[in-house]
């Protein structure tokens, strides 16, 4: 499978050659190639500057890991329609591929082979390039969808030693230092292993990074067990709803929901247990999922209680996109139903921490909706605070270390004027205090003044309407009302855009 | 100075961009703007270092400013202090401070040895009695203490040596305390930066400094704009005055003009690796910090107008220039009792004796006689008797060290006689006064090449010799380039990473000198991006700054006064090295001598070739003794047989030898500078081999050869005035020095206008005026009635010598080296390639070719063995036979170590190695190594394969516990094995086996990679090699290799050439740009080419050189990947997903050079 991560700086991938790229120990490299690319002959791994030269036209991105196992991650949970055991696989370098546990769910789709297509046509649809690889064990299935003949390889029950002997031992899921030590000795296949003694290949496959041959090997027949890291928790309870034809409205959904609810419950009761938490998820047939999450303050079978807790939660926000064409709902914590329900409202009176406020808000309104204002090391008053969504927002003091230790900024007004307000004013030329000055209509006098404090303006930002590009001399005036005032005059007498004679502002007021 | 003296104002302490990433303005533009601005002087003072002065000062005494310079001295403890020497004695104490806190070996010298330094010490300060030392201050106590250190030891150490705990003074760091600082005493003006923050610490600690340094002290401060500046003004003047430290204005100048700012801001993001984005407040909150008009500062300090003056009474004070440095050189190595003069005398007539025994040539000692008197009339003796010594030093080794000298003043009898250089003047002209001339009063110029793995010891003598207070390397400024600016621009911009790489790849070679805006339109980026714009806009601004410091490749600066008197000296990044901070323009521009003392790998080699012919063949023969006239050795090079030869082995030279024919020494000399950017742009190579023929059929018919020297017009000179001066060359100009004296005869240059055409052309890079210069040789020279087509080639010429010119006697030592390596190569092939092999890496070529070439000279050459092979390369005897056959060493074997090579050499020294176990147990051998001996199939004697021995090296290297588990097994000598017969290993296959040699050896003695797919290429069409040479001209063929070796000369105007080797032998190919464009990917990234093409020879006249014209290029670097299968039929036709590059790189990869 390959993916591509748009660049966000500069737009979509131009056409033709693309790829993707990463600081390496000696240079930038490439790391993941469109098929143009690979087509002009260039190869991942590849130092930058030499596919640049062989290509110039080669157009590159920053590669993002993150958003790669993010992405990753998307595409396990959407499997997770197939079967509740799905684990994105960290074997690989290229973190490209998916585990799916279909042990108990492949007679659902008709058998395996109904199973892989199904998985097949899904993908197509989604416009994801798959292999897929069947077989006993992981690891053969891993093998047989990379080393495979065909895009989909059904290695028949007790058939891994038949299917796998012509396999590379890179489809052992070896590290390259163990590869190339074992390519070293003219083992290329699978086959070429059988029959070498297990102490000798042990003693000398045995490494420190990756797993050892000999373990692999087992890993690959089955000799040895294989734990998988599942994405979800395999939810034990749950209810799924397969539609023949997509739903792509939240009537739709709202007409599944009751008997998923009913059948989820009916589960539950069978074991004595309540759901402390839900976990509703949507497939949609563009190969994404769309899902919402409920936490119960206490274990509940009562599908009213959960019905409105779904329908707080956000029922309508689902993204459906083009239809799903099936959903989950899985209890994925359960516990032995006990009496009593607490009222929702209680642990807040208990006089929650702030983070527990903003949790509950955020469940509420959602986490972009809830943010905190943060002080920021900017010269311009304007520039020197803001706003972060609230959730996972740094504490202030870990901002900026260690840059300066010096109290930056001259005092600031508690309050700022925003935008700030012009002012008539008379001051010496070239930068004393304001004399006098005019502001909402009223003149005041200045009794006092000290100033100015020089700011330029930030070169490097786009300019645009709002940004100021003149320089601003601030004065804090104390002026004959007893007031104190913050003014500032943007632009230089001399130099300084001499076109456009210097205006006098308002910025702020001194408690 | 300029204005009324109530405006008058100087600005001390401006930073420089010697201030790295600190300073925004170069020291002209700070100079320039000053002047313009009319302030009455301009202070300069970086931090922490004196590296930019000398640019200063040469700005500003052509502005005609009065400069100060000095430092910006800071502390461990963070706080700073600008000083600035009055005179010479506190400029010289100023930079041993320096170099004391740059190297803590100069921290230990000797300060007492020098007479002119007065080092306060107690009884000084107490006997005076003007320094009121409060016995309460901790500086004080300092001084004291130090002062009880001095005596005690006599002359040791005055400052606190570095305890030996604390680390090395590292490149560019330096270490100093006010403590040391107090020592400078007298003569200097400092001051105190005003801190942001004017604490109590701050005030006790001025108090300290004052006391310290009465009458001296001063307290800076600058506007801050922070809205207090009034009131903070008015506090400093009262903390001034409490302190007895007098307050200065100025105005902490970081760049010239306030659009500087930005370049600034971007310079502090790159110091602390932020973005600008995100740098915050480490940014300057405004653009003050630039040279402001007395006027504005007399405003700015308005009720402070002493602080103005005092501005003026430092500078004033401050009456120190560089102009008073007054270079001496060391007189070393004169005995007692004689002058340099005489000295030199008797050694040059002493060496003269010794090379013509019985009688010196007739010739030759009137020669001695004038050399000897310029000489002495330039006072230059002791810096040939400097020379001398090194040279005869390194010679006077047990093993001596092999040397030659180069450089215009080498050009000489005197450094014949003196063993400097071998170029022998009887067959030789040598012309010294052309080269030091007395007008010119240059320093003289002697570069001397060294082997290159010993010549570190040369230089540690020199260390020793004048000590590291009077000798040191010269720098090397490294400046922005567009690469590197536009990569910290762009960080700092916040653009990301590809982007910069982009924007940085778009230029060819790190010293492009533009970033040239058709390049970045190829990269797809937009350029109206308004970030990318300031980005290139920034970059091109920064271009030239400097960006650090490093060492000159081995230039050496010796002086007879202490040198960290004249300049700071640091510690280099290679331990044990000390250099000088100013590089070789400022030492030119102060008029100091340097000789470099060099390091050439074919000396090396030389030196390993001439012991193994006194150890094999009791031959004993040094470099002086060979006497280039044996006609078979100009044969060979004829044939273009000069693989691994000295200078004329580059695909470029091979091509020309058949054409030059060299006949005779001089050939040689024309060989090694003929192929150079400059006789190829001033289009004088084929002017030269066309009369190299004509009077070659001359000599075959007998006739008289003649040749029409360029001349001018009768009316305005002789005819023949050039024939003086080309007659030796045909009458085409070849060297650097031809070209100069046609500027002077031809086109009547001034000595002035030479000097300054000369200037020109070494730093042609740096200044423009080479323009002018151009149109007034070339207008002169048709002026005076010249060809305009000659003018303008020789013109063309000395632009091309600006990059890499070569004058006569440089090319004359080369030359030497050429016959010495061109001799050994044909008489003693076996030696020659031994001794290339053992020196390697140097030179063209990989080991692969060296081998192939010498089996094709017929050398036997045998594997790599564990049971006889040493670390180098060795000659074994071959039966009866004369000739040796050269045994590969451990060195050829990657990754293997030279410890282990003498632990197997000495193990085997007591028995030979039984068995895999014998070997790792007796020569104490870790897995690693045995491993490697198994990758190389180097355990041939202990009756293992490659595969058998891997995998018991195998079993060795993993099993750790083996060996120690089992200490009987062990003492018995048994094997305990796995328990397990041998395993039945896959077998490999004849070119599996080959490419497993190249991998680890990069060469094979079994077969050539190729030699495998000769069925396919055959198939394809392809024909060997070696076949070419019986293609007619003109023919289309098709040929496959591997590349060893691709180039793009600057000069090629974009052609690239390919060297692609098969089984059979190489091919030369030309890939013109047309194709080159199409098929770059191919040409820049395959390492296997199918090249179909079209046979161009040359005439027998041009050598018959073969190339191919590829007009279309295969890439079947895949192939290459099958060899390493079992059996072709083991390629996998499918698996969708490209080979991994490392099941690829069997072959080494092509050497690229452009």
């Amino acid at each position: 499978m390959h993916r591509r991560t748009l660049g966000r700086t500069y737009g979509p991938p131009p056409e033709g050659p693309f790829a993707l790229v990463e600081r390496g120990p000696h240079g930038i490299v490439l790391v993941s190639l469109d098929a143009a690319a690979r087509a002009a002959g260039l190869r991942s791994g590849q130092r930058h500057a030499d596919a640049r030269a062989m290509v110039p036209g080669l157009a590159t991105a920053a590669a993002d890991r993150a958003a790669d196992l993010a992405a990753l991650g998307r595409l396990a949970h959407w499997c997770l329609r197939w079967s509740p055991g799905v684990a994105v696989d960290a074997c690989g370098t290229g973190l490209d591929g998916v585990f799916v546990e279909v042990a108990g769910s492949a007679h659902l789709f008709g058998g395996e082979a109904g199973l892989l297509a199904d998985m097949r046509a899904r993908c197509g649809a989604a416009g994801i390039a798959v292999r897929l690889g069947l077989a006993d064990t992981p690891g053969a299935a891993w093998g047989a969808a990379r080393f495979g003949n065909a895009a989909v390889t059904l290695v028949p029950e007790g058939g891994i030693r038949a299917a796998a002997a012509a396999w590379p031992l890179a489809a052992l899921r070896l590290d390259p230092l163990t590869l190339a030590r074992a390519a070293r000795l003219g083992f290329r296949t699978v086959a070429d292993l059988d029959g070498m003694p297990r102490g000798g290949l042990a003693r000398r496959f045995r490494d420190g990074d990756g797993l050892g041959l000999v373990r692999r090997l087992d890993q690959l027949f089955g000799v040895e067990g294989e734990a998988l890291d599942t994405v979800a928790p395999a939810a034990r309870h749950a209810a799924r709803a397969v539609f023949g034809e997509p739903v792509i409205d939240m009537a739709g959904v709202a007409a599944h929901l009751p008997g998923l609810l009913d059948r989820l419950a009916a589960d539950l009761a069978a074991g004595g247990l309540g759901a402390g938490a839900l976990a509703l998820t949507g497939f949609r047939i563009d190969g994404g999922t769309t899902g919402l999450d409920v936490r119960l303050g206490k274990a509940s079978r009562d599908t009213r209680v959960w019905a409105r807790l779904l329908e707080t939660r956000g029922l309508d926000r689902l993204d459906l996109g083009f239809g799903i064409d099936a959903l989950l709902l899985a209890a994925p914590h359960v516990e032995p139903l006990a009496a009593t329900q607490l009222d929702h409202g209680a642990a807040a009176a208990a006089g929650e921490p702030l983070n527990d406020l903003i949790d509950r808000l955020a469940a509420r309104l959602g986490g972009e909706a809830i943010r905190v204002a943060r002080p920021r090391a900017r010269w311009l008053p304007e520039r020197a605070e803001h706003w972060l969504t609230a959730q996972g927002a740094p504490p202030p003091a870990a901002l900026l270390p260690g840059l300066t230790s010096e109290p930056a900024t001259a005092p600031r007004p508690l309050l700022l004027l925003d935008p700030p307000e012009p002012v008539e004013a008379t001051a010496m030329v070239p930068d004393g205090a304001p004399v006098q000055f005019r502001w909402r209509r009223i003149m005041r006098r200045v009794a006092r003044a000290e100033g100015p404090e020089r700011l330029a303006p930030e070169w490097w930002r786009e300019t645009g309407r709002r940004v100021p590009r003149r320089t601003r001399d601030y004065y804090r005036v104390e002026a004959d009302d007893g007031a104190r005032y913050w003014l500032f005059r943007e632009g230089l007498y001399g130099w300084e855009d001499a076109g456009r004679p210097p205006t006098w502002w308002l910025h702020g007021l001194f408690a | 100075m300029s204005g009324p003296p109530e405006a008058g104002y100087a600005e001390l302490g401006a930073l420089s961009n010697f201030s790295f990433l600190e300073g925004a303005s170069h020291a002209a533009q700070l100079v320039e703007q000053a002047k313009s601005l009319g302030l009455a002087a301009l202070g300069v003072a970086d931090r922490n270092t004196l590296a930019g002065v000398v640019r200063a000062h040469k700005a500003a005494k052509d502005a005609g400013l009065r400069l100060l310079i000095g430092c910006r001295l800071e502390f461990t403890d963070g706080s700073e202090l600008i000083v600035f020497p009055r005179d010479r004695a506190a400029y010289g104490r100023l930079c041993r401070l320096l170099s004391q806190g740059k190297s803590e070996v100069l921290a230990a010298s000797n300060v007492i040895a020098f007479p002119g330094a007065k080092p306060p010490t107690p009884s000084r300060h107490a006997g005076e009695g003007q320094h009121p030392v409060s016995p309460q201050s901790p500086i004080s106590e300092i001084v004291v203490k130090l002062g009880a250190g001095l005596r005690q030891h006599d002359g040791e150490s005055i400052v606190s040596s570095p305890s030996e705990t604390e680390p090395r003074i590292t490149k560019g760091e330096t270490r100093l305390t006010f403590a040391q600082a107090a020592l400078l005493g007298d003569g200097l003006v400092a001051l105190v930066p005003a801190p942001d923050r004017l604490d109590a610490a701050f005030r006790a600690r001025l108090a300290e400094w004052a006391a310290a340094w009465p009458d001296a002290l001063h307290l800076a401060a600058a506007p801050r704009w922070r809205g207090d500046d009034r009131a903070r003004l008015a506090r400093l003047a009262r903390l001034a005055e409490a302190a007895g430290a007098p307050l200065v204005a100025y105005n902490a100048v970081r760049y010239h003009h306030p659009d500087q700012r930005r370049l600034q801001d971007v310079l502090t993001c790159v110091r602390h690796g932020v973005t600008i984005d995100t740098a915050g407040h480490a940014l300057d909150a405004n653009a003050e910090r630039y040279l402001k008009p007395p006027e504005e500062m007399a405003r700015l300090f308005a009720g402070h107008p002493q602080a103005l003056a005092r501005t003026l009474d430092i500078a004033a004070a401050c009456t120190f220039l560089l102009d008073e440095l007054r270079y001496d050189y060391p007189e070393e190595p004169v005995p007692e009792g004689w002058t340099p003069g005489r000295h030199l005398i008797r050694l040059s007539f002493a060496g003269a004796r010794a090379k013509w025994p019985g009688r010196i040539p007739t010739k030759i000692v009137p020669t001695i006689v004038k050399e000897l008197r310029m000489i002495r009339k330039l006072a230059y003796a002791p810096y040939f008797l400097t020379v001398h010594d090194i040279v005869a030093w390194a010679r006077g080794q047990t093993e001596p060290i092999l040397c030659q000298g180069r450089g215009s003043a080498a050009n000489s009898v005197v450094c014949y006689c003196l063993g400097i250089t071998a170029i022998d003047p009887m067959q030789q002209d040598v012309l010294m006064e052309r080269f030091i001339s007395e007008e010119r009063r240059e320093p003289p110029d002697i570069d001397v090449d060294f082997e290159h793995e010993r010549r570190e010891l040369v230089m540690q003598y020199i260390y020793r010799r004048y000590g590291r207070d009077r000798a040191g390397i010269v720098a090397t400024v490294i400046h922005y380039r567009p690469r590197s600016a536009i990569r910290d621009v762009g960080k700092a911009l916040g653009l990301s990473e590809d982007v910069t790489a982009r924007l940085a790849g778009t230029t060819w070679g790190s010293f492009a000198r533009e970033i040239d805006d058709g390049h970045l339109d190829d990269t797809g980026i937009s350029r109206d991006d308004p970030r990318l714009a300031l980005a290139i806009e920034l970059a091109r601004q920064l271009l030239d700054f400097p960006r650090h410091l490093s060492q000159h490749v081995g230039g050496f600066v010796l002086t007879k006064s202490p040198l960290i008197e004249t300049v700071p000296v640091g510690n280099g990044a290679m331990a044990d090295r000390t250099f000088i901070e100013w590089d070789k323009d400022d030492i030119d521009v102060l008029g100091m001598m340097k000789i470099d003392v060099l390091a050439l790998g074919m000396l090396t080699a030389l030196k390993r070739g001439f012991d193994m012919l006194r150890d094999h063949y009791g031959v004993r023969v040094g470099l002086d003794d060979l006497k280039p006239t044996k006609k078979r050795v100009y044969d060979m090079l004829t044939r273009a047989d000069s693989l691994g030869v000295f200078q004329v082995e580059s695909r470029a030279q091979m091509a020309m030898l058949p054409r030059l024919r060299p006949r005779e020494f001089y050939d040689l000399v024309v060989e090694v500078a003929i192929v150079r950017p400059g006789p190829i742009q001033g289009k004088m190579v084929h002017p030269y081999l066309r009369n190299r023929l004509l009077r070659r059929q001359a000599e075959a018919a007998g006739r008289p050869f003649r040749i029409d020297f360029p001349a001018p017009d009768p009316a305005h000179g002789p005819p023949d005035e050039l024939r003086n001066i080309l007659g030796k060359t045909l009458g085409v100009p070849l060297f650097q020095e031809q070209a100069m004296r046609i500027a002077m005869d031809a086109a009547q240059f001034s000595g002035a206008e030479a000097n300054q055409l000369r200037r020109a052309m070494a730093t042609f890079r740096h200044v423009g005026t080479i323009g002018l210069l151009e149109r007034r040789m070339v207008d002169r020279m048709i002026a005076r009635g010249y060809d305009a087509e000659f003018a303008e080639n020789c013109f063309g010429q000395i632009k091309g010598f600006g990059e890499y010119g070569f004058p006569e006697s440089h090319a004359a030592s080369f030359a030497h080296l050429v016959y010495a390596s061109s001799w050994l190569k044909c008489d003693w092939p076996d030696v020659f390639a031994a001794a290339l092999l053992n020196s390697q890496p140097m030179g063209f070529y990989a080991p692969a070719q060296i081998v192939r070439d010498a089996r094709e000279h017929g050398i036997e050459v045998r594997p790599v063995d564990v049971g006889t092979s040493d670390w180098d390369c060795t000659l074994e005897r071959r039966g009866g036979r004369r000739r040796r056959a050269l045994r590969l060493g451990l060195r050829m074997i990657t990754g293997f170590r030279s410890v282990w090579a003498d632990a197997i050499a000495a193990a085997r020294e007591v028995a030979p190695f039984a068995s895999l176990d014998d070997l790792r147990r007796r020569a104490a051998l870790p897995g690693a190594a045995l491993d490697r001996l198994a990758e190389a199939d180097a355990l041939g004697s202990l009756s293992l394969s490659r595969r058998q021995g891997q995998w018991e090296a195998l079993g060795a290297a993993g099993g750790a516990p083996k060996a120690a588990a089992a200490p009987l097994f062990d003492y018995a000598g048994l094997d305990e094995s796995d328990g397990a017969p041998p395993p039945a290993l896959p077998r490999l296959s004849a070119s599996a086996e080959v490419v497993g040699d190249y991998r680890s050896l990069r060469l094979s003695l079994k077969g050539h990679p190729l030699a495998f797919l000769r069925d396919r290429l055959a198939a394809a069409g392809a024909i060997p090699a070696s076949r070419l040479g019986q293609v007619r001209d003109g023919r289309r063929v098709i040929v496959g290799g591997v590349v060893l070796v691709r180039q793009r000369p600057g000069t090629a105007k974009g052609v690239v050439f390919l060297t692609l080797e098969d089984e059979t032998g190489v091919a030369n190919a030309v890939i013109w740009p047309s194709i080159f464009d199409k098929q770059r990917a191919v040409a820049m990234g395959a390492r296997m080419l199918l090249i179909h093409g079209r046979i161009q020879r040359g005439s027998a006249d041009d050598g018959g050189v073969t190339h191919l014209v590829a007009e279309r290029l295969d890439d079947w670097t895949p192939a290459l990947g099958d060899l390493d299968c079992r059996n072709v039929d083991e390629v996998r036709a499918a698996p969708s997903r490209g080979r991994h590059p490392r099941d690829v790189r069997i072959l080494p990869a092509s050497r690229d050079f452009h």
